[in-house]
């Protein structure tokens, strides 16, 4: 931008033009300035556009209301957004029930405190009928389900000790916890307690037996009426409960997780002892049937087989016949 | 985070209906939309309960919400659809519908009045950060639409000064709008 004058900043000679505080000589003298050189007349032209259209900032101003905003908050009301479908309730019915779901929800929590703080913790009923089940605890202590047991257990343990209620058959991966027994109650006429370990557990309600294979880890074992004599089973150990007494053996029993695993071993095994294993496993009946010899042994291993192949193999490597029908399987010899 | 995206970011907040979402397209948009709109209505009361309209409009219909152009255009152009709707309103009450055709007399009109009306938001807010003085001057001046001698008698100062902030004001106004100015 060039000067001419001396004494005047070309803005200063756009503002007396634009404020209208100009003489008629500085009027002149504004246009010998503007024919000088185009970007004076450029100059001029912007400073004229902002200064134009800076009378309009008025509307901003008046514009710039953040009040509106709630205005605009009030219409769109976003909390009755969270819950749709009711747009024609009235302002005030809103209101009314904003307040009632306030006391609604003080009245809630204060229920809930008193279930959480002063009540025992919610039993958790687990049914497995047809299906196994496996169940992480609380404590993160793992129990896995055979069908048509039931387990119980607390939504959150004790503070001092893990109690649960098992019916039926549940192998169990307890989380070690030396200050928290973890305890069993089954059928309530028998209670194993552990500290941290893992073992299979059985019981018949029928004839109120119970079996217990102990994996890793030590278990203690008793009734009621045993409570002063507990039984302590360590790794490897089994333990029956018949008529209300314990009896403790070594645990030779190989096939006492196979519910669970799937597989079924036999070395050297009694044939009807064979049978027993089957018919829990698959839930069928078998028989034996014309037998002479009274001395049968199966050695074999099956996993996971249907129980056609099963018994395709036991036809074959005993010699053995067999009829199928609905329920019962019968052996018998050629 | 680049236009794109904020838009993106936006748009997805209110078609999920999110307060913090609408909150931000208000503080991003009412004075200026309100400005607008009053280009149209010659009304700023007006002006403002159509954008707020708008407002409410977009969180009724957030689930059917479809923007393909720039959430920017999209507003202006919503806000210019209900401006011509309001004056045909206004006409049809006065009964003088059969002449008006909107669509037409819109069209390049409409975007020299979004060039405008962000030009003067631009100034509104450039002149929001002048120095105090010199923006007390330059609002004396444009907005009250006070003659220099006036604003000198007021604040008890020479005409110098007060042509000398107005330049001042002016020239750092220039300075910032040349992206806008081009044309």
């Amino acid at each position: 931008m060039k000067k001419n004058s001396e004494h005047m900043t070309d803005e200063g000679r756009i503002v007396r033009f634009l404020t209208r505080d100009f003489t008629e000589s500085e009027k002149e003298d504004l246009e010998i300035w503007m024919n000088e050189d185009p970007e004076n007349r450029k100059s001029f032209e912007e400073t004229k556009k902002i200064w134009d259209h800076s009378a309009n900032i008025k509307d901003f101003q008046s514009n710039d209301k953040i009040e509106d905003w709630l205005k605009v908050k009030r219409r769109i009301n976003f909390e009755r957004s969270k819950y749709p479908g009711h747009p024609l309730l009235k302002e005030n019915m809103i209101r009314f029930l904003r307040a009632a779901a306030v006391i609604i929800i003080l009245l809630g929590i204060g229920i809930l405190a008193r279930q959480y703080i002063f009540r025992q913790p919610e039993m958790i009923l687990v049914s497995t009928g047809d299906f196994k089940k496996e169940i992480i605890l609380p404590d993160g202590s793992q129990v896995f389900l055979n069908k048509y047991s039931k387990f119980k257990y607390p939504e959150r343990f004790q503070k001092n000790r893990r109690q649960v209620d098992l019916t039926g058959e549940g192998y169990f991966d307890v989380t070690e916890d030396p200050d928290k027994l973890f305890r069993i109650n089954i059928n309530s006429h028998a209670i194993v307690e552990v500290l941290g370990t893992s073992f299979n557990l059985k019981s018949h309600s029928a004839d109120g037996s119970v079996d217990i294979h102990v994996i890793s880890g030590k278990v203690s074992f008793f009734t009621p009426d045993t409570k002063a004599n507990k039984t302590i089973l360590t790794k490897g150990e089994q333990a029956f409960l018949r008529k209300g007494a314990i009896s403790v053996t070594e645990s030779k029993d190989t096939n006492f997780l196979s519910w669970k695993t799937g597989i079924l071993n036999f070395n050297d095994e009694r044939i009807e002892n064979v049978l027993e294993e089957l018919t829990t496993f698959y839930n069928k009946k078998f028989k034996l049937k014309n037998t002479c010899e009274n001395d049968i042994r199966l050695t074999s291993r099956f996993d996971n087989q249907k129980l056609e192949s099963v018994l395709e193999e036991i036809k074959l490597v005993l010699k053995l016949d067999y009829t199928l029908d609905a329920d019962t399987i019968i052996f018998y010899f050629r | 985070m680049g236009l794109k995206d904020y838009d993106n970011k936006i748009i997805h907040g209110l078609k999920a209906g999110y307060e913090s979402s609408y909150k931000e397209l208000f503080k991003e948009y009412y004075v200026l939309l309100s400005a607008y709109a009053n280009k149209y209505v010659n009304d700023p009361e007006e002006a403002r309960e159509i954008v707020q309209d708008l407002f409410v409009h977009l969180f009724e219909i957030r689930d059917s919400l479809i923007i393909t152009t720039s959430l920017k255009s999209y507003l202006f152009r919503s806000v210019r659809n209900r401006c011509l709707n309001h004056l045909k309103q206004i006409q049809g009450q006065e009964r003088n519908l059969e002449n008006f055709k909107p669509q037409e007399a819109s069209g390049s009109d409409s975007e020299e009045k979004i060039m405008e009306t962000e030009l003067e938001y631009r100034i509104y807010k450039i002149v929001s950060q002048l120095p105090e003085q010199c923006r007390k001057i330059f609002l004396m001046s444009r907005v009250e639409g006070k003659r220099n001698r006036e604003i000198a008698q007021t604040l008890n100062l020479s005409i110098r000064t007060v042509e000398t902030q107005i330049s001042k004001a002016l020239k750092i106004l220039r300075n910032y709008l040349q992206d806008y100015l081009k044309s």
